[in-house]
């Protein structure tokens, strides 16, 4: 797995590339940990490029996801395929995070949060 | 235009019924060729044979063998059934494996091999040729020849599965009846984990279970995983390897020690969580290996796994709760059939609590102390049957077998029916009702017998006074080796010697 960053309208964008597994997890939550850093923090994970995800990388999302609710900061997910997707349901973390189908809806969404 | 590939697909899979998938695939073939008559054989387990699986032939040659349908809708007709018939098993041969005109003894036909994978599944026998082949069906059939080999074998792959979720399922409903319900459920999911790998083609797995409401769930079962993973993994609520989230986030499962996951050696898992309306029951993981090697296919069999063990678990507790319930009553009937008779008064919990101080002066297990007090406290009660039944006398010789098989059903440990059963079997072969000896009297029997001895010796009936612990112990001594088991009997005097076999200390 690498990554990407962008900042897109002020809402920092985290292209992921490869699979997401048990030794990827803790180097992704390193660098989802830097950027939600805070009040006001806007963080998207771009998933389109992720093939697959396990219960590791399910696991880093929704730390992410509590410890943007607990600094204040917004934290969505975008651009799963019908895989990861399929692992979000399975794991029941589709009721839990903010799931966007494409990049730009959630960029749009986390704008104007 | 749709391909072979596309039609084979869609055409046989879409019957849910396997041998409805093996006619409409047998259908395909006979009108591609041209030919009416089709039979499709399909390679064994043992890879040396091959079976017919399904057959078509035309109503010209025999009204019996009119309608297009399963092998056993002709087998049904068998008496009008004339020959000639096709054989329903060939052995393989190397000549199978290319497409070719065989003589068989329902004229000749055209055999075509199908294969999936590069390997043999089976073999397509079309007819009857006559003097010539019709060329533009030969072309068609060759075209489907590929196709064909590979749906089929995907049928079969899920008849396979289906027809071992079926065992499984028919296994459970059997464990249930032999044994405790802890042992039936660890096979139970131990089996349904394994085909689960198998199928999904995840690299190890395990299932937890929680014991009661609000407990840390347990590993029950585990293939592949790394050595001790069962005793080292923390899967407790809070800080342990994954997070339970609580119900109103929606009960969601993630894995939260990462480098918990590392010392584990997990790969790629994926943890599913199993609820009842939010309630964990448990949890159904699948590693698949660094870097994951799973599709939706095996997510979606994954899911199913998942809620057929959420399914056994919801029945297991529900059974568990009937049960409880039950042996309560058994027990309540017991003690009003002591309360007839002043001098059956509390017989029922005396004779218990005798049995569990033999098991304690035995160095018996806790569990074993507790199946011999709920024995002790349900022994006598076939009594209740046996006034009814003609004959009074014979029918009281059966009341253990009639007790044991009020409870026999249940999910409880084997050793509380068979103490019930046998509790009136001597060890020399004199007992009733089967005259078991020694060993074939399970240990809860002999324990359970002597236990009543003592009760029933120390209480006193209309024509006999009750004994003295002298004496009683004197009997036991007497009875060592012929009546009761040696061991059981040396444990029973031990207690007396020590004043703890007095009608005032036991029972009372």
């Amino acid at each position: 797995m690498d990554y990407e960053i962008e900042n897109e309208d002020g809402v920092k964008v985290v292209h992921l590339n490869g699979p997401v597994d048990v030794s990827q997890a803790m180097q992704l939550r390193e660098v989802l940990g830097e950027h939600i850093d805070g009040p006001g923090a806007r963080v998207l994970v771009d998933l389109s490029g992720v093939p697959l995800i396990d219960s590791s990388g399910i696991g880093v999302m929704v730390t992410a996801h509590r410890r943007a609710a607990g600094a204040g900061a917004s934290f969505a997910l975008a651009g799963a395929d019908a895989t990861v997707a399929r692992v979000f349901s399975l794991t029941r973390t589709d009721k839990l995070l903010n799931l966007y189908p494409e990049v730009e809806d959630g960029v749009e969404a986390l704008r104007a949060a | 235009m749709r391909s072979a590939w596309e039609t084979a697909a869609a055409t046989v899979l879409a019957p849910e019924r396997y041998e409805e998938r093996l006619d409409v695939a047998l259908a395909l073939a006979s009108e591609a060729a041209g030919l009416p008559d089709a039979y499709l054989y399909l390679v064994d387990a043992s890879e040396r044979r091959l079976h017919l699986a399904q057959s078509r032939a035309r109503a010209a040659a025999d009204p019996s063998r009119a309608a297009a349908g399963p092998l056993f809708e002709h087998l049904d007709g068998g008496a009008e059934w004339s020959a000639p018939t096709v054989p329903l098993e060939l052995v393989r041969a190397p000549e199978m494996e290319t497409e070719r005109n065989v003589t068989t003894s329902v004229g000749t036909m055209h055999s075509l091999p199908l294969h999936s994978e590069g390997r043999l599944v089976g073999l397509l026998q079309l007819g009857p040729l006559g003097r010539r082949r019709p060329r533009r069906a030969a072309g068609r059939l060759g075209e489907l020849a590929a196709p064909l080999g590979f749906v089929i074998a995907r049928a079969r792959v899920e008849e396979n599965f289906r027809l071992q979720l079926a065992a499984a399922e028919a296994r459970l409903e059997g464990g249930r009846r032999l044994a405790g319900a802890a042992v039936d459920l660890d096979s139970f999911v131990g089996l349904l984990l394994d085909l689960a790998l198998n199928s999904t083609g995840a690299r190890s797995g395990f299932v937890a279970i929680v014991a009661q409401p609000g407990e840390v769930p347990v590993v029950r079962a585990e293939t592949g995983m790394a050595p001790g993973f069962a005793q080292q993994v923390d899967l407790s609520p809070d800080g342990g390897l994954f997070d339970w989230s609580p119900s109103t986030e929606g009960g969601a499962l993630v894995l939260a020690d990462f480098e918990a996951a590392e010392r584990l050696s997990l790969g790629s898992p994926i943890a599913v969580p199993l609820l009842e309306q939010d309630e964990p029951l448990g949890i159904l993981a699948l590693d698949f290996g660094p870097g994951g090697s799973f599709d939706e296919n095996a997510l979606t069999l994954l899911e199913a796994f998942a809620s057929q063990i959420r399914l056994m678990l919801h029945n297991a507790r529900l059974f568990a709760t009937f049960s409880d319930s039950y042996v309560e009553t058994v027990k309540g009937l017991a003690t009003a059939l002591d309360a007839r008779r002043p001098h059956t008064r509390d017989h029922h919990a005396r004779v218990a609590a005798v049995a569990v101080a033999l098991v304690r002066e035995l160095d018996g297990s806790e569990e074993e102390a507790w199946a011999l007090r709920e024995a002790g406290l349900i022994h006598d009660v076939g009594l209740a049957g046996a006034i009814a039944v003609e004959g009074g006398s014979d029918a009281d010789v059966e009341h253990p077998t009639l007790g044991a098989s009020l409870i026999e059903h249940l999910p409880l440990p084997a050793s509380i029916a068979g103490a019930i059963a046998t509790h009136h079997e001597w060890v020399d072969g004199w007992g009733f009702p089967r005259g078991l000896r020694d060993e074939e009297i399970p240990r809860s029997g002999r324990i359970l017998g002597l236990a009543e001895f003592v009760v029933e010796m120390e209480t006193g009936d209309p024509v006999r006074e009750p004994w003295d612990s002298e004496r009683i112990a004197a009997e036991i001594e007497q009875r060592r080796g012929s009546q009761f088991d040696p061991a059981v009997a040396d444990a029973a005097l031990r207690l007396a010697a020590r004043g703890q076999l007095e009608p005032t200390t036991v029972g009372r």
